[in-house]
């Protein structure tokens, strides 16, 4: 089963890191700046829902997006967000700005993605560099009175750090839950694609994520 | 020291994944003596001061094609273009403008994006290195890498001078790259212009940087507007050159659903410099400032057609992979040789970008 992440954020908040810890377990000193798009792939077990058991979990391959964050890069008509099963918003505790553009980013996908539920479309929050607490300059609070505005439901609020690796693995976890869902919802959920855990997955691009 | 040299390659980039895929062979063609005496043939061949003046154009052409040597790129590149950076600084406009001005101008808007760049440029070569990987403000204090001081300047004072374009990321790797290309510490013995200091350094490419953005030919600043058109325009101006010249392969890609804004965005802003190694890079420069972007046009597509049949196997996910791997991958000498062979005319670019201009709608523009 095929999950389509797309993850949108300002510039320098971390995108391209949070990938690299989900993807590969690391965090490297030596980012480049993203120009245009990059994309990744992971393999990785889920449930559908959350109190699912090894029984219910799915074999998915997360096809993930990175973006660059500059704002001009979208005027290059972004057509990979269309399809989209859900979308990571990230921002920087550090960097007040980059928290009150996740509006703009927010409006930004669903114009571009144009779902078809723009209502119950699927987001997950991420406010990232939390090792850096002692520059903070983003509550918690304010980032989840953000997210309770913005949805319907719960929208996710997560709190990472890419270079200490906290929560990075629980927030693409969640985020793949919730395209698992929006998939099965939308019916395209094709049963020859799922494969039960038979063995313990192995490998560096599989993991046991849920 | 010494075995800093050992651990880089002569660009000062640490050895990494890409030395270990070029083949042995091609290294052992380029002996010593016959680099030397290429040297010999570009010192004969540019004058300090009148340039390559009384030089035939087939012959200057033949052998930038087959790369300007490394010594001798500081002098030769902007004798290259058409419009070189001396017609910049003097020309209406700009004559009464000092770089040290645009240097002292007062803050922009764009100086946080550039803030977070200049650190993540080039992040594995000594002269870029920084102790600031936090995402923190880097401090810009002593004991910063002195390139990314410069690097700093370099684009503080282009967003100063060019206040509708400003500072459009990709251009880190482009000031980058002609930082380390045109630096006087590596330029060849035979050079008989006076020696300069780092400041100097800096000065020049800035000018190289404002007519590289500005020169007729090479056009950077249609590609750095806030509305890129000059980006879509090379996208869809490659995507149209590779049906063209690899039909098969075009609609093997077409039929996955890969278009070339998904893998090659990056390739034009910075013209192979973001993520390809420095010597391609410096190659496919070669060739853009002395014929601009079909050189640009035909390396692209000889990236993809250097790996045919490999990539007419790939399904979506595979071909992707192996396109995001191209830059560490890249057989230098059989890409941009072949980028040679394949056919285009200086009239089909202008035809495709002309194409460009009617098909799309005025308010994309
Ligand atoms: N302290 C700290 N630094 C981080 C963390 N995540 C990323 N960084 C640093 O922040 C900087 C920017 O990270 P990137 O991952 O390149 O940011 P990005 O969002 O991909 O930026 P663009 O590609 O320009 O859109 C880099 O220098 C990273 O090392 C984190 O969790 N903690
Ligand atoms: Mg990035």
């Amino acid at each position: 089963m095929l999950l389509k992440v797309v993850i949108l954020g300002d510039s320098g908040v971390g995108k391209t890191a949070l990938l690299n810890q989900f993807v590969n377990n690391r965090f490297s000193t030596s980012y480049k700046a993203t120009i245009g798009a990059d994309f990744l792939t992971k393999e990785a077990f889920c449930g559908a829902n959350a109190r699912s058991v090894a029984i219910d979990e799915t074999l998915v391959t997360l096809q993930i997006w990175d973006t660059a964050g500059q704002e001009r890069f979208q005027s290059l008509g972004v057509g990979f967000y269309r399809g989209a099963d859900v979308c990571i918003l990230v921002y920087d505790i550090t960097q007040p700005k980059s928290f009150e553009n996740l509006d703009t980013w927010r409006i930004e996908f669903l114009t571009q993605a144009s779902p078809s539920d723009t209502q119950n479309f699927p987001f997950v929050v991420i406010a990232n560099k939390l090792d850096r607490e002692n520059d903070r300059r983003v509550a918690t609070q304010r980032a989840q009175t953000w997210c309770a505005k913005n949805s319907t439901s719960i929208l996710p609020f997560f709190e990472t750090s890419a270079k200490a690796a906290t929560e990075v693995e629980a927030a693409f976890r969640k985020a793949a839950q919730l395209a698992l869902s929006q998939g099965t919802m939308q019916a395209d959920f094709i049963p020859e694609t799922i494969s039960f855990r038979g063995s313990p997955a192995n490998g560096d691009s599989k993991s046991s994520c849920c | 020291m010494s075995t800093k040299a050992a651990e880089t390659d002569a660009w000062g980039f640490p050895q990494g994944a890409w030395h270990a895929t070029q083949p042995a062979a091609r290294f052992q063609q380029t002996t010593e003596e016959k680099d030397a005496d290429r040297d010999l043939k570009w010192a004969r061949m540019l004058h300090p001061t009148k340039g390559f003046s009384g030089v035939p154009t087939a012959v200057l052409k033949r052998r930038w094609r087959k790369g300007v040597p490394r010594g001798w790129r500081r002098a030769a590149w902007p004798e290259l273009m058409d419009h070189g950076p001396a017609e910049f600084k003097t020309a209406a406009g700009l004559r009464q403008i000092t770089y040290q001005s645009l240097v002292n101008s007062p803050p922009s808007s764009y100086d946080e994006v550039i803030e977070k760049d200049v650190v993540r440029t080039f992040p594995r070569h000594a002269r870029f290195a920084t102790a600031v990987a936090d995402g923190g403000r880097s401090a810009g204090g002593d004991d910063e890498a002195a390139a990314i001081s410069s690097l700093r300047r370099i684009l503080r004072a282009y967003a100063a001078l060019d206040k509708e374009c400003g500072y459009c990321q990709g251009m880190n790797y482009v000031a980058g790259l002609l930082l380390l290309a045109c630096d006087s510490a590596s330029r060849s013995p035979n050079d008989p212009s006076a020696s300069s200091d780092a400041a100097d350094d800096e000065e020049r490419c800035f000018w190289l940087l404002v007519a590289t953005a500005r020169g007729p030919r090479t056009r950077l600043r249609d590609l750095y507007l806030p509305s890129m058109v000059g980006c879509r325009r090379a996208l869809y101006a490659y995507e149209a050159f590779l049906r063209k010249l690899r039909p098969k392969l075009a609609a093997h890609l077409e039929r996955e659903n890969v278009q070339p804004a998904m893998y090659a965005t990056h390739w034009f802003v910075t013209v192979f410099a973001a993520q390809f190694p420095a010597p391609f890079a410096a190659r496919a420069w070669d060739r853009f400032l002395a014929e601009g972007w079909k050189p640009v046009y035909q390396i692209g597509v000889a990236l993809l057609a250097a790996r045919e049949r490999e990539l007419l196997a790939l399904d979506f996910e595979g071909l992707m992979g192996a396109l995001r791997r191209l830059p560490e991958t890249v057989d230098v000498e059989r890409t941009l040789g072949l980028a040679l062979r394949l056919r285009l005319k200086t009239s089909d670019v202008r035809d495709v970008e002309k194409r460009f201009g009617d098909d799309v709608k005025p308010q994309d523009l």
